[in-house]
């Protein structure tokens, strides 16, 4: 049961961030040709999504995505 | 017997909740991530200010100053249909602890803006509707401040509508963008935004500004534009034009009160103002992948007179005036640019920057909610900028910075024809900014 504990906050963390996990994982996919594990990019996530500024790179495990961040609300109907 | 059957509720209800099976709680979390439309973001930037004044002429005084500030900032973004978005800001600015000071400007167009003190202003409010893919409508208070550049000295994207070089003012209004990106290339949009100015007054005998009987109290401003963007070239990771035509339309100049002796005197206004900016900007973002940024923006400018003037019978003298010229038909046309690079220093988190701007002595434009407390972008002469960030993590900077500006001429507004100067400011400061 102690084992299967972290395995279980591991499912229900990447669970809420899932689409948000592929995202990182297909970004890493198409940057870098790396099969990124779903663990690290959802250990990713808030580097990815939330401490970057939008239109600049992002080091995820070795390989330098964009940043995912959308820049909403500085333009107009964009 | 009491304390069973509660043990026994407890025990039922507690056997309920972790009966629930892994596929019903992450379906409850995806629920609850559904009805929770808002997004929070924020942001505080801490001022220090050094600034000299050196007016160059024996009858004004020098002077320095040191200043401290704070702005901060909420936004909340919100999606409640998939083709209607919200975008909110509540902002203040605000010296330290401001005492027995004068230096508040608060006015609509740059109320979060103006060190007003601890009040929360609101500074964007508006919605995008997509009617269609192609055609979005937005109405509310707009993001028309914080233009290209001034997101190159924390190292942020884009930040407003407007290049920095347009209009300086927080503008409320409607605007219709129409993406022509299927038609011609990659990114290509056409807008126009429709920002009237008002000045309301509703009385029982008086429904306008004026005593005259004018109808002053309405001015019809629009913008249109054209902005490109090419992005992911082999030149530049995007590069941006935009070309922007913006009309302020018999824009009233209300009655003027000044002191005369013990008495205040008031100056009858029949003056309305007809304002013209012509906008060219080209930027180029992260040249050939080595963190440079490059942009360029020229404006042009006229200030044109339409009415009798400002009376200026009531302080002893009989003549009229306009904004900015003696006549009260005059037009004054003035032009400036502004060149302005970064460069990412690798992944030291070092940006290194500088602005040059260069002005005609009638350079019409006007400076509402710059970070800066000189009206820099107004200069009329030339205005150099450099500055260092250092990024201690990506959205949280500590950046030094001068400026210097150098005036050629100067003009007091209302009756202020241009008088020549040898006026120089230069300031010293360090901005401390989060972003979250």
């Amino acid at each position: 049961m102690k084992k299967g504990l972290p395995l279980l906050i591991l499912l229900f963390s990447v669970s809420s961030h899932a689409g948000k996990v592929d995202d990182v994982v297909t970004a890493v996919k198409e940057k870098c040709s790396k099969d990124l594990p779903k663990r690290v990019a959802a250990q990713s996530v808030k580097k990815a999504f939330l401490t970057c500024n939008p239109g600049t790179p992002v080091d995820i495990d070795g390989c330098k995505i964009d940043c995912l961040k959308k820049n909403e609300g500085s333009v107009i109907g964009n | 017997m009491k304390l069973s059957i509660t043990l026994l509720l407890s025990l039922l209800i507690g056997l309920s909740a972790s009966a629930q099976t892994i596929e019903e709680r992450v379906e409850e979390l995806e629920i609850a991530r559904t009805l929770n439309i808002f997004k929070f973001s924020g942001d505080l930037t801490l001022f220090y200010d050094g600034i000299e004044l050196e007016n160059g002429t024996s009858s004004e005084v020098d002077d320095t100053t040191y200043s401290t500030r704070l702005w901060a900032g909420i936004n909340f973004n919100a999606n409640p249909y998939d083709d209607v978005k919200f975008y909110g800001r509540l902002a203040v600015s605000k010296f330290f602890n401001e005492a027995f000071g004068s230096e508040e400007r608060v006015a609509d167009t740059s109320a979060s803006r103006s060190q007003a003190g601890p009040q929360v202003y609101l500074e964007k409010a508006y919605f995008d509707y997509s009617v269609l893919d192609s055609l979005i409508i937005s109405a509310g208070r707009l993001p028309t401040s914080d233009g290209v550049p001034t997101n190159y000295i924390t190292g942020q994207a884009r930040m407003g509508t407007y290049p920095r070089l347009a209009y300086g003012a927080l503008l409320d209004g409607v605007g219709l963008t129409y993406k022509l990106g299927s038609l011609f290339g990659e990114d290509l949009s056409f807008r126009t935004i429709y920002t009237p100015f008002n000045a309301p007054t509703f009385q029982s005998d008086i429904i306008n500004k004026e005593t005259t009987g004018n109808d002053d109290s309405h001015s019809d401003t629009y913008a249109v534009h054209l902005d490109w963007n090419k992005r992911d070239t082999s030149i530049a990771r995007n590069i941006n034009v935009f070309v922007q035509y913006l009309k302020v339309s018999d824009l009233n100049v209300p009655d003027q009160f000044v002191g005369a002796g013990n008495t205040v005197a008031v100056l009858d206004s029949d003056l309305a103002l007809n304002l013209t900016y012509l906008t060219y900007h080209l930027e180029l973002e992260d040249i050939a992948n080595s963190g440079v940024n490059l942009a360029f923006s020229y404006l042009q400018t006229k200030t044109a007179n339409k009415g009798t003037g400002i009376d200026l019978t009531n302080i002893g003298t009989s003549a009229s005036v306009g904004f900015n010229v003696n006549d009260p038909n005059g037009e004054v046309d003035g032009d400036g640019f502004l060149v302005s690079a970064s460069w990412r220093v690798g992944s030291s988190g070092v940006i290194l920057g500088a602005e040059y701007l260069s002005s005609d002595d009638d350079y019409g434009y006007f400076d509402l909610y710059d970070w800066n407390l000189t009206n820099f972008y107004a200069t009329r002469g030339t205005g150099t900028h450099v500055y260092a960030t250092y990024q201690i993590k990506p959205t949280f900077t500590l950046t030094a910075g001068y400026r210097s500006q150098d005036y050629s001429a100067y003009t007091t507004g209302l009756g202020g024809a241009d008088t020549d100067t040898d006026r120089e400011v230069t300031t010293m400061y360090l901005m401390n900014s989060l972003t979250f």
